[in-house]
């Protein structure tokens, strides 16, 4: 029997959302039976459409994949036949079970499987084969435009190659598009005259967000922004550290309420919460989706491309985690068999921002609601300890008949104080004192920190964190751009030729 | 079981979506390239001329062998006149454009022996400084002024379209005089300087220009590897020693190219 997902992929609600819309509870509930369902399914497709997604950037040669599969270099331990490889009991040869790489110069480390979809770094350091850069501002052009004056500015030399990402804030009511055109010199430069030619690339924008231009610059003559309109804000960055939030460009978001559209999917930090949100369109600003407790304050995060993982910075230490949703644990509640009189919804309470994270919990009037006499909502928390929650949002120690309430249920928030799976019950009870119960389980979760490694020796103090055009991770101290190589401490094993290949390089590889 | 240690260890390529870039484009991973070096050669590839003539020979070359070509000496005018540049193995030579100074200075010495020995890039870096005509600044480690490629910062531009009445041909320091037309126009007032020209009436459909052009400012190109050839006009003038025998590297080369070719040897 296989063990059913652990995340919860962002394409299940696809396919939730092809049920109509007048069936709320499967379109909303992301732990019905049906999702559940689903998202066994989802979780395939999603890595399908990561590879065909990697596939279809190979085409674009600007935007070919850098950071997966170890840059393209391995190193090879052929296993002797004299040492017994185990099998598995489809007769496949395993890799030996514990494989030790020693570093030159350093320590014995313990290889792990190596998994690019989620590639974990055991160590990072500058990389020494690209200079750092001198870096005061990351941003090119930062202006607000009042419709009518054109911008121009020539930025010359980049401090670092890079597509220039712009971020667009305040369209207003505005129906019009502006433009950007960008004129100069792709990277890598041609050296001979007879080779070298400028290049010009148009942005034609009419709606808030985030652009990138599709060549990587080596230097800029003129970057001539027109038709800005009025209280429009345009910046545009040569290394997107600090942006206002991190694009997730291969995991749009679905809304429920909307079969068939997509939206920008984002990321936020505030204090010691990573926010994952989305934007319905310009009007509707960052609304939250998901919120994660993280270990300490964050200065910026950064999307890695390609791959379910994302960076955070905390100044000194580079975090880095899945960003995938997790599925809530303790899912044990069986399907009803019969339609209860309320349902409910919970969400994050967003009218309740903040350190601690609040659920809103919604009641859902079914067929038979109108019989309810009495009702309470029943809290269990993440360490099995019961609560009543009362309408004025206080929990109360569990109590078999305590915390009814006469008449119909109504929404009410209360705050989640450990971390973990909250199972949300409203029991109603109904005409001769038939008791019906609806259960959400919420979740509360912390970021799915894999792991941290500081950077003290590397950079004095961390503002800043992105990857650049090509997949090239990058820490900003504020005065500097510095390039990042990260290591791996991984293995391939290939059963055909009884290969170790190692994604770092070893003075010697130890089996056992 | 008893641990194995694993000595030998061996650098190896993985199949990469650079490498399905690179089929494309007909370039192979070098032994040990990373992707990222890899990309930088592809991206390469796509922009460069690798026909036939001098440089796109040695783009190939570069682009083949992941070797590096780039500025190596930086040249500033004395005067503030544009400098024409000219880079034979008789020597760089550097003419103020307007004052017409010249300063002509040696990359290779014909030694006692008859060999060829190369100067270093920061003896032609001084002797240019010791000049009149140029500053110059090195770029890059010191090294054999072999590293140096055969150039000229003045460029032919051939049967370049162009279109309407007033016409800017993209490039500045377009040489006075140097244009041709493939049709007859009408009179014009050009710009040399800006590369401009302004007809009096709209120049005929499928018009073309060709001219020559001074790439100014400009920087002395070398690198990795460079080219030298028995058809290099100053061929004739370099290979001969003082005792009037053929230089060492010639004979070399000319007995290279004899047992190639046996048709070389005369009956």
């Amino acid at each position: 029997m296989s063990t059913p997902p652990t995340i919860y992929s962002h394409l299940t609600q696809v396919m939730l959302n092809y049920y109509p819309d007048t069936d709320i509870r499967v379109r909303e509930n992301p732990v019905t039976v049906v999702a559940q369902l689903l998202n066994s399914i989802a979780n395939p497709m999603e890595l399908q459409n990561m590879q065909i997604q990697r596939e279809l950037r190979a085409l674009n040669l600007s935007d070919v994949p850098m950071n997966i599969d170890n840059g393209g270099v391995y190193y090879g331990a052929l296993v002797p036949l004299s040492f017994n490889l185990p099998y598995d009991a489809q007769g496949n040869l395993l890799p030996p079970t514990t494989i030790k790489g020693q570093i030159v110069g350093g320590p014995l480390v313990t290889l792990t499987a190596y998994d690019d979809t989620l590639p974990v770094p055991t160590r990072i350091y500058q990389d020494s084969s690209i200079p750092a850069v001198a870096l005061s501002n990351p941003q090119l052009i930062n202006v607000t435009g009042d419709g009518v004056t054109p911008f121009n500015l020539s930025p010359g030399v980049l401090p670092l190659p890079n597509a220039i990402l712009f971020t667009v804030h305040g369209m207003g009511s505005v129906t019009t598009a502006f433009s950007i055109s960008i004129t100069g010199y792709l990277n890598p430069p041609a050296v001979w005259p007879q080779d070298i030619s400028t290049r010009n690339e148009v942005l034609v924008i009419s709606d808030d967000g985030f652009y990138q231009t599709d060549s990587v610059w080596y230097s800029i003559s003129s970057i001539s922004v027109t038709g800005l309109p009025a209280g429009c804000q345009l910046i545009g960055y040569v290394l997107g550290v600090q942006l206002p939030a991190e694009q997730d460009i291969d995991r749009p978001f679905t809304h429920p309420a909307y079969r068939g559209i997509t939206f920008p999917r984002y990321w936020q930090l505030d204090d010691v919460t990573l926010k994952e949100v989305y934007k319905r369109n310009r009007f509707a600003g960052y609304e939250t989706y998901q919120t994660y407790l993280l270990t300490s304050t964050m200065v910026d995060c950064a999307v890695e491309p390609n791959t379910n993982g994302m960076f955070l910075a905390d100044g000194t230490n580079l975090i880095y985690a899945d960003r995938r949703t997790p599925m809530p644990a303790n899912l044990i509640e069986t399907g009803h068999t019969s339609e209860p009189p309320y349902t409910i919804n919970v969400w994050y309470d967003y009218n309740k921002p903040g350190d601690t994270k609040y659920a809103y919990i919604s009641p859902i009037a079914m067929a038979q609601a109108s019989t309810v006499t009495q009702w309470r909502y029943i809290i269990e928390d993440p360490n099995g300890v019961l609560y009543v929650l009362l309408p004025s949002g206080i929990l109360q120690q569990y109590s078999g008949t305590g915390g009814w309430s006469d008449g119909y249920p109504t929404p009410v928030a209360f705050p989640l104080t450990v971390i973990g799976t909250w199972l949300i019950s409203l029991e109603t009870l109904g005409t001769n004192n038939v008791k019906a119960a609806d259960t959400f389980p919420f979740g509360n979760f912390e970021a799915q920190i894999k792991t941290t490694v500081s950077l003290a020796s590397v950079v004095p103090a961390i503002q800043g964190i992105a990857f650049d055009a090509y997949d090239k991770l990058w820490a900003w101290t504020g005065q500097f751009a510095i390039p990042l190589k990260i290591s791996y401490d991984a293995y391939v094993w290939d059963p055909s030729t009884r290969t170790i290949y190692a994604t770092d390089d070893y003075s010697s590889v130890t089996i056992s | 079981m008893a641990p194995t240690t694993i000595t030998t260890i061996t650098q190896t390529n993985s199949t990469t979506y650079a490498d399905e870039v690179g089929v494309l484009i007909g370039l192979s991973r070098l032994p040990g390239e990373t992707s990222e070096a890899y990309i930088k050669r592809l991206n390469n590839a796509t922009r460069i001329d690798t026909s036939q003539d001098y440089v796109g020979l040695l783009n190939e070359l570069t682009l083949q062998l992941g070797l590096t070509i780039g500025n190596v000496i930086s040249l500033a005018s004395v005067s503030g006149n544009p400098l024409q540049v000219d880079i034979a193995l008789n020597g760089i030579t550097l003419t103020d454009t307007i004052t017409l100074a010249t300063q002509t200075v040696p990359v290779v010495l014909v030694d006692i022996d008859d060999a060829w020995t190369w100067y270093m890039l920061s003896d032609v870096v001084g002797t240019i400084n010791a000049g009149t005509v140029a500053t110059a600044t090195l770029l890059v480690a010191d090294g054999p002024t072999i590293r140096i490629s055969r150039q000229s910062n003045l460029l032919t531009v051939i049967a370049q379209p162009i279109s309407g009445q007033n016409v800017n041909v993209g490039y500045t320091n377009v040489i006075p005089g140097s244009e041709l037309f493939n049709v007859p126009v009408s009179s014009y007032t050009p710009n040399y300087a800006t590369g401009t020209f302004v007809f009096s009436s709209p120049v005929p459909t499928g018009t073309q220009i060709t001219y020559k052009r001074l790439v100014w400012p400009y920087n002395i190109i070398g690198g990795d590897v460079s080219l030298y050839s028995l058809l290099d006009p100053a061929v004739g003038q370099m290979a001969q020693g003082p005792a009037g025998t053929m230089v060492y590297q010639i004979q070399e080369a000319v007995e290279a190219i004899m047992q190639q070719d046996q048709s070389y040897w005369a009956t």
